[in-house]
């Protein structure tokens, strides 16, 4: 009763500052620490990733072969592996194949899942039926074997290597997209029983405008924030297809890939230069994207904030 | 008069603490409810009834809310200063509460027995079988047929009706002094209203109870009401026996208030209502709160607070239009 | 009631059809099969050994001698190990099942015990470093963890061993034997717990804040009752009901979970054997297996309606 009550005074205040929604959301969430640490440490990330290679004079996987497995030194800062290359600049690289495969497929499960759900949502009956088993079976087999079979039928039809991060893209999205499209689905579900959608039906409004202006706009929020944890989620998927060969494979660097080399036994115990920066690394970046996900989800909406 | 009050609340301010600022939810109330009467708050949705009500039943939740100032004095304690073990004591016991919603206010997966049993088991140190007994004959005060049946179901099972005569046996269950019904007709049905009200009353005269009555429904005041309480903003802003009340409103607010209730038998054209809503409780300025809705402002109303002024013995006022004193004048 | 149920059983008939043919029909893309890779087979040999297995049927055909078989309870014979896939499962299975028992139980408790403590102390300085450690344990990649841990404890450290299950070329017996497994079991059992443990944690924290704001509790407050009644006996049973749906999630996760563990440990269960059959590709055991976790997630789904139907009066009685 009483959050009743500042609820119906927050409403108010907004109403009074004519202050949009996004401004809302952008003001609460610059107020959470925890966000806006997650926030920067991302920024800073994906400026290393992008820019640091460009500065190293050990790009491109440029092999060094009087340099091989150095430790870490002032020239080297974090050694150098077996064909002596510069493990802080392959990290760097790989971060850019990473980073782009977990916002990739959080862009494609993203438009899968909000394409169906909304769908599913909006015209019920046949296609919600269809959609929803869709998802029902892929719900049905867990992640991890899935992806494996599907990485095995790449590798057996002979992708290019440097297509190989594509494809996996794709199929990190193809088992993202389901949860998605749920969420979507639940989301205009409910918004069709608002009275707002029901002026729509009253007016007559084309089946298009009632899409586009009215429902899809209002899931946005909750795609935002579901699409910020995706990535971390698909991110953490990559690094483990990689780190068992399925995933992006060598030439090309991938963070998990990278730990790959914990698979060889003096590697493993005697240069852990090679493989535990890359596990910090998506430790790091996972960390950062939930921290910001986390907080959008709190600043999108207070009433389910949980912290 | 204070010596017969089982009530007394002074001074009480409750505010809660957000993000956007600090919510004057009630702003410096002071009453006395005297034994064995009814005291109705009545006001808008959101000018503090219910955190009044519940700042002196000790369940403000903090944060956000908080209790800042004020003194609540029930049969020779303070509320606000008691211990929480002590509160506990009297919560349940000595003042219990009923609440607007019964659908979300009762447990859905206790049985509406245990939920009965419950206060009498903490307060009266039953044992099982003697507290099932009790809530059973409770059951069959409340109104209640096949009471047996009905104390071994769920809360879902029951009708909206049914659901608030068990909150209204669960609060009458260790026998209190003073009943707080936030609003207990409002979720319900029109024609169940008046039963649950009937109820409450006629319990509330046999047991020589006191009772806090929060409604915004006048009807309801002028027919269990001794005493009224008109809040607006987080202030009382009038109060007096309800035949005063009723016979010669002084405060635009609570005239507006009445003339806003449809009267039988005559036929008005139009509804009246009150132009404009409750201003945002952050914030306030010190003015009359109502300034920007009065028909009668003045140009003092915008700039002060205007004082407690006496109409009669059993009559105040805060309202510039009837203050006589000097600040009045300036 | 019954009526509930037998919809809900229907109801999974689709789901199960549905996730047979698409594991059947990403088997069958994959070019090449056991008989292929074997290249110590003649090809007059390798055309005997494709007709024995129903190679070379089309792909209707051997979905629905697959489904067929798969209604009575066969999964298929493992090309490897030269054995009915059922009986390889069986063989493996449990030494999964019961790092998965023990790494589930040890979860559970310890996200409820913490996620509540958490919820009721909101803001306090254990919240917020529960708070902390649960986003760390959501972002530490499982494989990499395994290695970490390996690396300090096991060659660092020299407390415990690297992988396995029991010591090899020792013959320990009674309690030693007990112990020696459970030495082989800590690692993976850790790991497996910090997977699911942070999420967890999180959802009960969140479950209980949200109850905790309930007008029931508020209501259990007015009565006078002891904080802890209201926390346990009110807040508690109901922000624990949804969870029952989770648990059954977990099992059939946690089995998905051990393809990784049990590769990184060495441990032999059936992820384990998974990824061996991945490298010769022996697709009836692979199938076999999938088919095996999607039936087990189905299956432990309808359990827990049943569970939430019982627990919740709500539902039990529509």
């Amino acid at each position: 009763m009483s959050m009743e009550l500042i609820r119906g005074g927050v409403k108010k205040v907004v109403g009074y500052k004519k202050s949009s929604l996004w401004t809302q959301v952008l003001h609460r969430l610059m107020k959470n620490k925890m966000a806006m640490l997650g926030f920067w440490f991302l920024v800073l990330i994906l400026l290393i990733c992008i820019f640091g290679p460009l500065f190293s004079k050990y790009a491109n996987s440029r092999v060094d072969a009087a340099y091989i497995n150095q430790p870490p030194s002032s020239e080297h800062w974090l050694g150098t592996d077996k064909l002596g290359r510069d493990v802080f600049t392959r990290l760097m690289e790989a971060g850019r194949i990473s980073l782009t495969v977990g916002l990739g497929s959080m862009i494609l499960s993203v438009t899968i899942g909000t394409v169906l759900g909304v769908l599913a949502g909006f015209y019920r009956g046949i296609v919600d039926q269809i959609v929803m088993r869709m998802a029902d079976v892929l719900m049905t087999i867990p992640n991890l074997p899935l992806l494996f079979i599907m990485t095995a039928v790449m590798s057996e039809w002979k992708v290019p290597a440097e297509y190989r991060l594509y494809i996996v893209m794709i199929l990190l999205s193809f088992i993202g997209w389901p949860g998605l499209a749920r969420l979507v689905r639940s989301q205009i579900l409910s918004l069709r029983e608002r009275e707002f959608m029901q002026a729509t039906e009253a007016l007559g409004l084309r089946d298009s405008r009632k899409l586009f202006i009215h429902l899809l706009p209002n899931t946005f929020p909750l795609v935002i924030v579901a699409g910020t944890l995706n990535v971390g989620g698909a991110i953490l998927s990559e690094s483990v297809l990689s780190y068992f060969g399925l995933g992006v494979v060598p030439p090309t660097a991938s963070w998990g890939n990278m730990i790959n080399s914990a698979n060889s036994l003096v590697d493993f115990q005697n240069r852990p230069w090679l493989w535990i920066p890359p596990g910090l690394a998506i430790f790091v970046t996972v960390i950062s994207i939930n921290l910001l996900g986390d907080g959008l989800r709190d600043a999108i909406d207070p009433k389910m904030k949980s912290r | 008069m204070e010596d017969h009050a089982i009530l007394n609340v002074k001074n009480l301010s409750t505010h809660f603490f957000t993000e956007n600022g600090v919510v004057e939810a009630v702003n410096h109330v002071s009453f006395s409810l005297r034994k064995g009467k009814t005291l109705c708050i009545v006001g808008e949705s959101g000018c503090g009834k219910s955190v009044t009500a519940m700042s002196i039943m000790g369940l403000i939740s903090s944060p956000p809310g908080k209790i800042v100032d004020g003194e609540v004095w029930f049969e020779g304690k303070d509320l606000i200063r008691a211990s929480k073990k002590d509160m506990r004591k009297i919560q349940g016991n000595e003042i219990s509460m009923i609440f607007q919603e019964p659908m979300t206010s009762l447990n859905p997966v206790l049985t509406v027995g245990e939920q009965i049993m419950e206060p009498l088991i903490e307060h009266k140190l039953l044992t099982k079988n003697q507290a099932k007994k009790q809530a059973v004959e409770l059951i069959k005060l409340v109104g209640i047929g096949r009471s047996e049946e009905v104390f071994k179901s769920y809360p879902h099972q029951l009708s909206g009706g049914m659901q608030q005569r068990i909150m209204i046996a669960i609060a009458l269950s260790c026998n209190p002094k003073l009943i707080i019904a936030d609003e207990p007709t409002t979720a319900l049905d029109v024609t169940i209203q008046a039963q649950i009200l009937d109820l409450l009353k006629n319990i509330k005269e046999e047991r020589n109870m006191s009772m806090i009555l929060i409604t915004h429904d006048l009807g309801v005041v002028a027919e269990v009401a001794d005493y009224v309480v008109v809040m607006y903003a987080g202030k009382v802003i009038e109060e007096g026996t309800v035949f005063e009340i009723f016979k010669d409103p002084k405060h635009p607010y609570t005239k507006g208030l009445l003339k806003s209730k449809p009267i039988i038998n005559q036929r008005n054209k139009r509804l009246y209502s009150i132009p404009g809503q409750i201003p945002n409780l952050i914030g306030l300025e010190p003015s009359c709160y109502f300034f920007e809705r009065c028909e009668h402002r003045m140009d003092i109303c915008r700039r002060k607070l205007p004082e407690n002024s006496k109409v009669n013995h059993d009559h105040q006022v805060s309202c510039w239009l009837y203050d006589k004193s000097e600040g009045a004048l300036s | 009631m019954n009526g509930y149920f037998i919809k809900r059983i229907l109801y999974l008939i689709p789901t199960l059809i549905g996730a047979s043919v698409l594991i059947f029909l990403l088997y069958s893309l994959v070019p090449g099969d056991f008989v292929d890779t074997d290249p110590n087979l003649t090809a007059e040999r390798k055309a005997e050994l494709k007709e024995l297995y129903g190679l070379d049927q089309p792909l209707v055909t051997r979905y629905i001698t697959w489904l067929g078989n798969l209604f009575q309870g066969d999964l298929g014979y493992s090309m490897q190990f030269q054995r009915p896939v059922t009986e390889v499962l069986g063989n493996y299975i449990w030494s999964s099942f019961f790092v998965a028992l023990a790494s589930l139980i040890i979860t559970w408790l310890v996200a409820i015990i913490i996620g509540v403590i958490s919820a009721t102390r909101q803001y306090s300085l254990f919240d917020s470093i529960i708070t902390v450690l649960v986003f760390a344990a959501m972002a530490t990649p499982s494989f990499f963890l395994g290695l970490i841990l390996i690396k300090i404890f096991a060659v660092d450290l020299g407390w415990l061993p690297a992988g396995g299950m029991i010591t090899t070329g020792s013959n320990y017996t009674g309690w030693e034997y007990i112990f020696d497994i459970g030495e082989h079991m800590l690692l993976p059992v850790l790991v497996l717990t910090m997977l699911s443990v942070g999420g967890l944690t999180r959802y009960f924290r969140t479950n209980m804040l949200e109850v905790v704001k309930q007008d029931f509790v508020r209501t259990a407050r007015a009565k006078g009752l002891k904080e802890k009644a209201v926390i346990y006996k009110h807040a508690f049973r109901n922000a624990m009901l949804p969870a029952i749906t989770l648990f059954a999630f977990e099992l059939p996760a946690l089995f998905g979970g051990a393809i990784i563990t049990e590769q990184i440990f060495n441990y032999p269960g059936i992820g384990a054997i998974y990824m061996q059959a991945f490298t010769v590709r022996d697709y009836p055991l692979l199938m076999g297996f999938t088919m095996f976790i999607a039936l087990l997630t189905v299956i432990s789904n309808l359990i827990a309606d049943i569970f939430y139907g019982i627990a919740d009066p709500r539902v039990r009685l529509k």
